[in-house]
Order: C-alpha cells, then sequence, then structure tokens
C-alpha cells in the first residue's frame, strides 16, 4: 500500500473502529506509543474499540504527510461528537476538535510501530474538564 | 540549509543554548508558531517572546530530538523535553523540581527558513509534573 493510502485508510480505521483492517494495516507485532504509554497490538485493538464510541460522527482532515525512508508522518485534525466515556466527563454532544501528529514506522509497507502526539489536555478543556490555568 | 540542518539548529542552538544569532536567519520573517503549551505567535519576534516566557519558567529547559524525518519543505521531529521547573509554567510556581514530556513538531520550510512550526507536547503529564 501506497503511504498516502496507508494514512488515508489508517484514519477510516479509527474513525469506523473496522479493526478487520488491521491486518492489511499493521505488522503482527505492532507497537504504539502514545502520551498513555506504550501498547501491543492488543493493547491498540482495545483502544480502536473505545475510541469512535467515545468521539463519535468524526471527519478527519490529514493536513500533510511526509514520506522518507521507512517513515511516514501525518499532522490531522478530527472533529467530532463527544458521546462519554474519557477521564470520565459527562457527555452533552459536546463538539470536540482533535489534532494530532502521528509517526508511523513501516516494515514492509506495514506500520511495524507509531508514535502519537496530540491535544489531549485541550480536548479535556473541550468537554468542561477544569484544568490548571496558564 | 536544508530542513534537516534548519531543524537542528533551532533545537541544538536557538533553544537548547539560548543562542538568538541564529534566530533571524533560520526563522522567517513570517514564522508562524504553535508551541508545546498551545501558545501560537508570529515572526522572530514573536517566537523570541514564547521562547523567553519558557526560559523564565524552566532556565534549563531542553529538547532532545529522538526522532527527524525530512522530505522537500517538510520535516517533522519527536521530542523529548527536560529542565527544572523555575518560575511560573501552567499557572504554578515551580520548586526547581525536574520535569520531562514528549511532544512532535512538524515544520514546514522555504528559501532556507523555516516558515511554520506546528507543535504538540504531552500537556496532561507536564501538568501532573507542575502540580503534584
Amino acid at each position: 500500500m501506497q503511504p498516502a493510502a496507508l494514512v488515508e485508510t489508517w484514519f477510516e480505521m479509527c474513525r469506523t473502529g473496522d479493526e478487520s483492517r488491521l491486518g492489511d494495516l499493521a505488522t503482527a507485532d505492532y507497537v504504539c506509543h502514545g502520551p498513555g504509554g506504550t501498547a501491543s497490538r492488543d493493547g491498540f485493538l482495545g483502544w480502536l474499540r473505545w475510541y469512535p464510541t467515545v468521539f463519535a460522527d468524526q471527519r478527519v482532515e490529514v493536513h500533510d504527510v511526509i514520506v522518507s525512508d521507512d517513515r511516514v508522518v501525518a499532522r490531522y485534525t478530527v472533529r467530532s461528537t463527544y458521546r462519554g466515556g474519557f477521564l470520565e466527563l459527562p457527555a452533552a454532544g459536546q463538539p470536540v476538535r482533535e489534532t494530532g501528529i502521528i509517526i508511523f514506522r513501516l516494515v514492509d509497507g506495514r506500520v511495524a510501530e507509531s508514535w502519537y502526539e496530540g491535544n489531549d489536555l485541550q480536548i479535556a478543556q473541550q468537554l468542561g474538564a477544569a484544568v490548571v490555568p496558564r | 540549509m536544508d530542513e534537516r540542518e534548519l531543524v537542528t539548529v533551532f533545537y541544538q542552538r536557538a533553544w537548547n543554548l539560548w543562542d538568538d544569532t541564529v534566530v533571524d536567519e533560520i526563522l522567517s520573517p513570517e514564522f508562524a508558531f504553535r508551541g508545546s503549551l498551545g501558545d501560537e505567535v508570529r515572526g522572530p519576534d514573536g517566537w523570541r517572546a514564547y521562547r523567553d516566557g519558557i526560559r523564565r519558567a524552566v532556565p534549563d529547559f531542553h529538547n532532545e530530538i529522538v526522532d527527524l524525518v525530512t522530505s522537500p519543505g517538510r520535516a517533522a521531529a519527536r521530542l523529548r523535553y527536560t529542565g527544572h521547573h523555575r518560575g511560573v509554567l501552567l499557572g504554578r510556581q515551580g520548586r526547581g523540581q525536574p520535569i520531562e514530556y514528549a511532544g512532535a513538531a512538524f515544520f514546514t520550510c522555504s528559501g532556507g527558513q523555516l516558515t511554520t512550526a506546528w507543535v504538540l507536547g504531552d500537556l496532561d503529564s507536564l501538568r501532573r509534573q507542575v502540580t503534584g
């Protein structure tokens, strides 16, 4: 799969929670890294079942993609509607604007490892969480 | 300078050494910067003001480039930030305690200068460190 198509399919998998796509997209020993720590493929599947139910009606915009050697980087925005389940924050259909950067490491055209950084603290603020002032 | 050199000089000299002499060379006059703390500033002087705020809060703020990916006109870096919290950060006065958090940055470059930088940091981790 070409890198641009891989990125598009990856976000479509995350948007829909369609875990059947993971076999084509990621290696059997896929490892993901993010603010919550490091997870195995099974850990990622747990997140994939959780994410689109908590942040529903996702509209994905990929702003930029970098491809170099075995790395693919995507900068993106996902707009969604909060349905509950994030940091025990109550749901009232709040609009959510998630921004992030994902760096993928590919092996034979599939994702072997990924690193994610996003605006999780700002999402909590969008959902009404009391967070320390600047 | 190519993309890799620009990002390396940005972190290793403009940030880690607080070397102001490279700022006008590597940042375009229209440089748009979104920092890991969420602030958005414009131009070299806007970035200097952001830098000075960080320096007051964390005088030994250090950016480690963990991974750097480049292509023509684009660069992305994975970062590890460290230092000691001595000033005001996220609304809290520091007591000299060590801080460490992860981040990622996306750059565009043109004409041998950085034109945009869009940076995300693990602010929840940082928040827990400065309020703990």
